[in-house]
This record gives C-alpha cells, structure tokens and sequence, in this order.
C-alpha cells in the first residue's frame, strides 16, 4: 500500500516554475565583456582614461585654432612669465618689468602690448631709462649689482680669513641699518643669503618717484609664459604632446607587432628554432640598451623617424619574450591538440587559436610600453639627441629650460607637469587594466 | 656547483665578446671620425694622426689589433682627451659614480624593502594607500624632473643644499635621493606583492598553527621566500645604478663616469666608447653572476648541476 503511494508521488507532475531553475537568465558574457565591466569598476583606471583621451583629444585638436603656431617667434616678447607684476604710470598705461631690465607695455588686465623704448642705457651706473607714452621709467638695478660684485671679494676675502665684518661690506652695512639691527660678524652663508635674497634685484622709478607693484595679474597673451625666443610655452607643450605621443603609440605599436610574430614563432615551433631565436633575444636584450638607440640616433639624423626607428630595434625584445612565454604555456593543450587533429594549419593555429588566447598579457604589456618609450623619447630629447628645434618635445622642452631655472622656472614646470601626468595616467591605466584582463594577478 | 659556476663564467666571456664586437662595427659605422676635416684643418697632420692611432688599416685589422691589446689589459689611448688612457679616465670618475651609486643602492634596499613589508602587513590601511601613491609617483615621474624640481625647491628656493657639484656633503643628497626614487618605488611594489603572495600560501599556515611569534613567522618564513624575486630585480639594478646616470651628472655636475659614455659618441672617440660600453658591460654580467650564484645561499632547492 504505501509502495504504491510512493510511486504515486513520484509521477505527480512538477511546477511550472521548477523548469526555469536551469535557465541562465543573463546574457553570457565574453571575455573582453567581462573584463570591460572588471574594468568599468575600477574607478581610478577610468579617471586615467578620461585623463589620457583629455590629452590626446588636446594635443589633436588645440593646434587648429590656437593664435599661435610652435615655431612662431616675438623676440621682444621673450621669457615673460605666466605671472606678471605690473606697475601703474596713469590710468591708461601700465608696465610690466622683466629680470633683464626690459619694460614691457601692458594693459590693466595683463595683455602685453609691446617693449617700451629704451631711451638711455647707462650701463656704468647700473641704470636703464625708458619712455612710456611721455612717462619715464627708471630702473636702478645697482645696489643688487653692486652687492654681487662686493659678495664676490668677500668670498676671496673669506678664503684668507674667514671671519666676515659686517662694517667691511656696504651692501651688508646698509641692509642692517635698514633692519635696524647691529650686528658685527656673519657667516658666508648668511653673507649669501642676504645678497641673493634679502636685496631687491631692482628699483623702479616712475617719473622720479619710488613705485611698488600695482598687482598681480596673468599674463593674457601667453597663458603659459613665453621661452627664450618669445614663443608661446602653451602651444609648445601641445606640440611636445603631440610629438610624445606619437612617439609612445608608434614605438608600441611596431614593438607589438614584431614581438608577436618572433615571440609567436619562437614559442610554437619550439625546439631548435625555438633555442637559436632566443639566444639572439639574449644577446640583444644583455647589451645596455642605451648604447643601441645613442648609436642608432646618430647614424639616423635626429628626429622623430630616427627616435622611433631606433626605439623599434631594441625594445621588442620584453613583448617577444611574453609573447613565447604564453604560447609555450598554452600549445600544450587540448584545444591546439584538437585544432591540429582537425588539420588546421600552422599559421591558423598560431594566428586564431593562440594568439587571441594569448590577447591578455599582450594588452597589458602592451600600455606599459607606451609611457616607457615616452619615456626614454624624453631622455632622448633631454641629452641632445631627440627632435631637432624648431620641433618640441616634452623631452626638449625641459632641457631647453635647464639652463635658466632659476631665473625662469615656469618654462620647466609646465612641460614637466604635463609630462608626469601623462606617464602617471598610462601607468594607473595599465594597472587598472592588468587587474580587468587578469583577475588572478590582482593584489 | 663549481662545474656550473665555470660554465657560466665561459658564457659571460662570450657574451662580452658579442658585445665587443657588435659595438665596434657599430661604432665604426657612425658617419665622422674624431678628427674630421673642421677639426683638424690640414690634411698631412690628419694623415699622420690616422696613422699613428692606425685608423688607416682595413677595417677588421683593427678590430683584430682591438681584441688581443684587450686580452693584454690595453684599452687604448683617448682620442679627445689626449694622454690620457681610457683607464685613466674611468678610474678618476668611477669613485664619484660609485659612492653615490653605493649610498642610493643602501638606501633603496633598505627602505625600499622595510617599506614593502610595512605596506604588505598593512593591506588597504592608510600607511599602505599613502606609501602606494608615493611609489607610483616615484616610478612615473621622469628623473630630470625630480632631479630640476628637487634643485629649484631645496637649492634655489630653500637653499640647503648646493645647486652644484658634490664638494659640499650636502651635495650628495640630490643626486641619490632621485637615482633611488625609481628603484625605490619598484622595489617596495615588488616587495609588497611577493609578500602578500607567500602569505597566502599553506606553510605560512602551518608555521603559524604551530604557534611560531608572528615576528618570526614573517622574518623566518614569509621574507625568506619573498626574497627571491627581489634579489633578481636587485642585481641588474645595483650594475646600472653604480655605473651612473647621464642625466643626474648633468643636472648636479657631477664628475662622474655616466656622462662619459653619451659624450664619447658625441665626439667619436672609439677607444672610449669601447672602453665605457665594455666596462658597463662586464659590470652588468659579473652582477647577474652573483645573483645566481647567491640563489643557492637564499633557496636551497636551487641546486645548480
């Protein structure tokens, strides 16, 4: 009897619902769409995105409807800061006073008109004249000359004796009596100090009259400063853009392109073929690379070409080995097995089997190379060998600022700051990216 | 072990060799000589000087004559720098190079490695979140602009230290601050991630089940192992660290051996180009030797036949 109910039991139709416990309801995913929403997630790798598309977008389009070109120069105009302190003469006419002595006419809110004329230069009293629409503007640069030439005997001085009396030095004697300190003696640092930074580098006189700085204003003809040769700093930090990406994507692209085919190669056919190719890798990758690009940049005319050729040559070597690593790994396995059975040919297996397989790791490798061959273009362009002038780099631009960065550090920062940002949203962006196409990788 | 060693000592021979070789038929390929005609305007003196350095033989003669004056220890006279031997001139800057480059690599082992373990034991706390952001920064930003930026803050603004040369000690601290921050910053990356790897792995269980101090368990077990890696990294790094940098040497005036190198293509002077390129190299390959060989000492599993 109860055997009979539990037959029953077992033939009693199901739920409906019952039937929909296997179904999978969301849409499958692929490899890359799973690694898409892996990387929509990471929300600093996206802000590195949107960093790194701002700058290419700018460096592609800025140059079309900017005032300036790169190669535009205004020598009267040179190294003026982004920054401008102006006096006032009258209600119209303002001045602004570059560290060369030179006066430059601006209007209230800091567009520069142009340089004043110089109406006498006595160069033995230190003193510099110029006329403003009937305005004289006198700059007094003496006493910092002055406290500079005797700094200089006080350091000759110092090496005899190094006991520094405040009463031996007029630059030091007049900088206590306006403190209204006494003091006898100072070291040579302190000597040194009050020289570079306790002494004003000039006096301005306007019509006779002692003057300070009206304000502060930004400079609205060139937002950015202007270099030596008074080109505009802004559109040459684009141009740099342009010319160091171009550099980072090209050197990658072809880096890509030719590891894959010698890694791919090396790593599936294995054996002989396999050893002779990676002993050349070796040789290749044990000489310092440096030495490679140096040479090759100087047989090459400098250039952008040149960079990029000699970057090709010696840096495919990192992609080849990954390449082979992945492929050793992976044409052990069923799926190679079975495409072989099936009599795919060497090249579909290596090309649509393979490789895709191997897609991950490439990607990765992949957006590191683009900062690090930005890199190396900067140095490059830092020691002399990267774009000839009138081109900029970010590279070239930083050294030409070199020279004067004391005097002009704007012309340092700018193109250094951009440079940073770029190479620090490439590398955020790879680690974002590595984690997205990797998940095991993640730390 | 010592067949092992000896084997590895015959294939450095032949990879310093390669190198040889390809950097002098390289070199030799670069258009200009180091007296071209601007230089030396009269064409007997030129003729006699190609003579006397024998730069008028045929090109793998002097090649030949190249390798066995090397094999005999004779590196050659510079061509710019007239007198002078190449020996001479790497023997005067090397100790610079070298001072600086033993303090940046003491420091970049040091903190580099204590800061890796700091951040791997912290994990997503805030002393790992701050000490990952300065490395990050530290491994992008290029070394002219941390070695400019440095200069302009702490010399011409702060002046602490001076904007040039290294006859104050306080010279010394620019340069091997910013030749160590890259490294630095990889070092505690690749510290963290090795340690937080073997953390997780069964023996650390283990020894922490049996009841081992947590100082132990990290110092005897989890550095030991995560070691191996960073020792790899460490090696190569030390060999072109110590052989200087062109762009710090520029930047700080440094008279140092980094510079050397750039400067002797510039001018084509072969014997120095040879002599720089060979001295990197044979640095570069004696480093990596000692890695391996101290894998045994760190992993006893390694066991070289």
């Amino acid at each position: 009897m109860s055997d009979t109910a539990k037959i029953d039991r077992r033939w009693e139709p199901l739920v409906k619902e019952a039937f929909d416990s296997e179904i999978i309801e969301r849409p499958s995913l692929t490899y890359w769409q799973d690694s898409w929403r892996r990387l929509k997630r990471n929300k600093s790798a996206i802000a590195s995105l949107i960093v790194i598309a701002f700058i290419v977008l700018s460096a592609i389009l800025i140059p079309f409807f900017w005032g300036y070109s790169y190669e535009e120069q205004e020598l009267t105009l040179s190294n003026i800061p982004p920054k401008l302190e102006i006096y006032q003469l009258d209600n119209e006419n303002y001045v602004y006073i570059t560290s060369e002595y030179k006066v430059i006419e601006v209007t209230k809110d800091g567009k520069l008109i142009k340089l004043a004329d110089l109406v006498n230069d006595d160069k033995l009293g230190k003193k510099c004249y110029y006329d403003v629409n009937g305005n004289t503007v006198l700059i007094d640069y003496s006493p910092y000359f002055n406290a500079k030439s005797e700094f200089i005997k006080l350091e000759r001085a110092y090496k005899k004796n190094p006991i520094i009396k405040v009463s031996d030095y007029k630059y030091l004697t007049d900088y206590y009596a306006s403190q209204g300190a006494s003091v006898e003696t100072i070291t040579l640092e302190e000597a040194r100090h009050i020289m570079e930074k306790r002494i004003d580098r000039f006096q301005v006189k306007l019509n006779d009259q002692l003057a300070k700085p009206f304000r502060k204003v930004s400079n609205k003809t060139f937002i950015w400063g202007s270099d030596s040769l008074g080109r505009d700093m802004f559109i040459r930090v684009v141009y740099g853009a342009r010319v160091s990406l171009i550099v980072g994507f090209v050197a990658a692209i072809i880096n890509f392109v030719i590891g894959v085919f010698y890694g791919g190669i090396s790593g599936y056919l294995g054996g002989r073929v396999d050893n002779i190719m990676m002993r050349f890798v070796d040789i290749i990758s044990s000489i310092p690379m440096m030495l490679y690009v140096i040479l090759l940049m100087v047989i090459l005319k400098p250039g952008l070409q040149s960079i990029i050729i000699a970057m090709s040559v010696t840096y495919w070597v990192g992609m080849a080995r990954i390449v082979r690593g992945q492929v050793l790994s992976m044409r052990e396995q069923e799926f190679i097995l079975a495409a072989r059975t099936i009599g795919a040919s060497t090249q579909r297996i290596l090309f649509k089997h393979l490789l895709p397989n191997a897609m991950g790791p490439i990607m990765v490798s992949l957006t590191m190379q683009i900062p690090s061959a930005m890199f190396t273009e900067a140095f490059l362009s830092f020691t002399g060998l990267g774009v000839a002038a009138p081109k900029a780099s970010w590279g070239s631009l930083c050294n030409d600022a070199l020279q004067t960065l004391t005097v002009y550090p704007y012309q340092m920062f700018y193109p250094a700051l951009a440079m940073s940002i770029t190479i620090l949203a490439f590398n955020i962006f790879s680690d974002g990216l590595r984690d997205a196409l990797d998940p095991r990788l993640r730390k | 072990m010592g067949k092992y060693i000896i084997k590895r000592i015959l294939s450095a021979m032949l990879t310093i060799w390669f190198i040889i070789t390809i950097t002098f038929f390289l070199m030799k390929v670069i258009p200009g000589d180091p007296f071209s005609a601007d230089k030396m305007p009269n064409a007997e003196i030129r003729e006699a000087i190609f003579a006397k350095y024998g730069l008028d033989k045929p090109l793998y003669i002097q090649y030949f004559k190249y390798l066995s004056n090397f094999i005999r220890g004779d590196y050659g006279v510079s061509y710019m720098k007239q007198g002078l031997t190449v020996e001479r001139i790497i023997s005067d800057g090397f100790p610079y190079s070298l001072m600086i480059g033993s303090y940046a690599s003491a420091l970049i082992i040091i903190v580099g490695i204590s800061m890796g373990i700091v951040c791997a034991l912290r994990q997503n706390k805030l002393i790992d979140r701050f000490v990952m952001i300065l490395a990050t920064l530290g491994a992008t930003i290029p070394s002219f602009v941390l070695a400019t930026g440095f200069l302009y803050l702490f010399s011409s603004v702060l002046g602490w230290v001076p904007s040039f040369g290294i006859e104050n000690p306080r010279g010394y601290i620019g340069p091997v601050l910013v030749i160590g921050a890259f490294s630095m910053s990889f070092i505690t990356r690749l510290t963290r991630t090795s340690i937080l790897d073997v953390m997780q792995q069964d023996y650390i269980r283990t020894a922490r089940s049996k009841g081992i101090s947590e100082f132990k368990v990290i110092g005897k077990h989890a550095l030991r192992n995560a070691l191996l890696p960073i020792v790899t990294y460490i090696g190569p790094m030390i060999a072109s660290i110590v052989t200087g940098s062109f762009v710090i040497e520029k930047v700080f005036g440094i008279p140092g051996i980094g510079s050397l190198f750039t400067t002797s293509i510039l001018n084509r002077d072969y014997t120095l180009i040879m002599g720089t390129t060979v001295f990197f190299a044979v640095f570069l390959v004696i480093t990596i030797l000692v890695v391996d060989i101290l894998y045994v000492f760190i992993d006893p599993r390694i066991k070289y036949e």
